[in-house]
């Protein structure tokens, strides 16, 4: 990536684009609104690079890879379900409450987490 | 088209749910698999722990199959489904006292006005950049406090509208707004700063 430096501006128009750059980009403005926005836009080089890169921000998150359910885990989540659905075989999901304590768990219950730097 | 495919979807969805009001345990294990990876995934950004992301896993789909007889569908299915699991993510972070706390967002025109606007070209493909910056990411978004962190994942990555989440979070759609708003920019600001960083270490 390269960088250029803009300054940030603050007209009443370019702290106007700020306040509804969410619902510019979401496209959720009355078309009017989002009319006179795209006006500036065009005549702002500083707003507009603002624009984008929040909008780049979010791509960039976007584009985070997604990952699977580690097989152990489907397989114990199913085993874990199907337990309390045979707990009480006639009672249909959302009826079934017994055996609720029963239950296992995935993980015995959780011990003080240690604090970890960059943890969220 | 794509509406028909929605439409489509949403007929499934209801026949499977149906399927699991009659005890049909198959059709709740095909309503898990349609949403077990996004709520995995979703608790994982959350927490950024495999061992919550799973107990929350978990604990979503125990409550799915103890209150789908409640479930009226005034809401859709998925809005409920992200409700549980929110909640349960939420819940847990707001307890674990031991969690680093998350910054606070300032506004947008307060002490960050003077920060520059960077303008982002990518190179062609630079896959250790995008690791790095991927990490940073994430960084970011785990010091989003909670609230904001849950909105703007479920507006962002998982697509939900204003007011599905706010059905899920349980605030007002000015709230939801809110903070999906002032995350982008803390975000947009966040990465801002790395890039400047990299400029002047350059």
């Amino acid at each position: 990536m390269t960088t250029k430096r803009v300054k940030i501006c603050n007209t009443p128009e370019c702290r106007r684009m700020r306040e509804l750059l969410s619902d510019f980009i979401d496209h959720s403005l009355h078309w009017r609104t989002a009319r006179s926005l795209e006006t500036h836009l065009a005549a702002c080089p500083p707003c507009r690079c603002y624009v984008a890169t929040v909008e780049r921000t979010i791509v960039l998150y976007r584009e985070r890879p997604v990952v699977d359910v580690p097989v152990a885990v489907r397989g114990h989540l199913r085993a874990v379900l199907r337990e309390r659905h045979e707990s009480a075989p006639k009672q249909p999901a959302g009826r079934c409450c017994a055996g609720k304590a029963a239950v296992k768990r995935v993980v015995p219950a959780a011990a003080p987490k240690p604090r970890v730097a960059g943890k969220a | 088209m794509t509406d028909l495919v929605d439409v489509q979807a949403a007929r499934d969805e209801r026949k499977l749910v149906e399927g699991c009001r009659r005890g049909d345990f198959d059709c709740f294990e095909r309503l898990m698999a349609r949403y077990e990876k996004k709520i995995y995934n979703l608790a994982l950004r959350m927490l950024r722990d495999p061992d919550d992301a799973r107990e929350i896993l978990q604990e979503t789909f125990l409550k799915v199959y103890d209150n789908l007889e409640k479930f009226r569908g005034e809401a859709q299915l998925s809005t409920w489904i992200y409700r549980i699991a929110m909640n349960e993510a939420l819940m847990r972070i707001r307890k674990d006292t031991h969690r680093p706390r998350s910054l606070e967002i300032v506004d947008e025109d307060g002490e960050r006005r003077e920060i520059d606007v960077a303008d982002w070209k990518p190179r062609p493909v630079d896959r250790a950049l995008t690791k790095e910056l991927g990490g940073e990411l994430d960084r970011a978004v785990a010091l989003l406090p909670e609230d904001y962190r849950g909105a703007f994942l479920l507006r962002d990555i998982e697509g939900l509208s204003n007011e599905q989440i706010a059905k899920a979070m349980k605030l007002s759609v000015p709230a939801v707004k809110s903070r999906i708003h002032r995350a982008r920019v803390f975000l947009r600001n966040e990465l801002a700063t790395y890039f400047a960083k990299g400029r002047r270490d350059n």
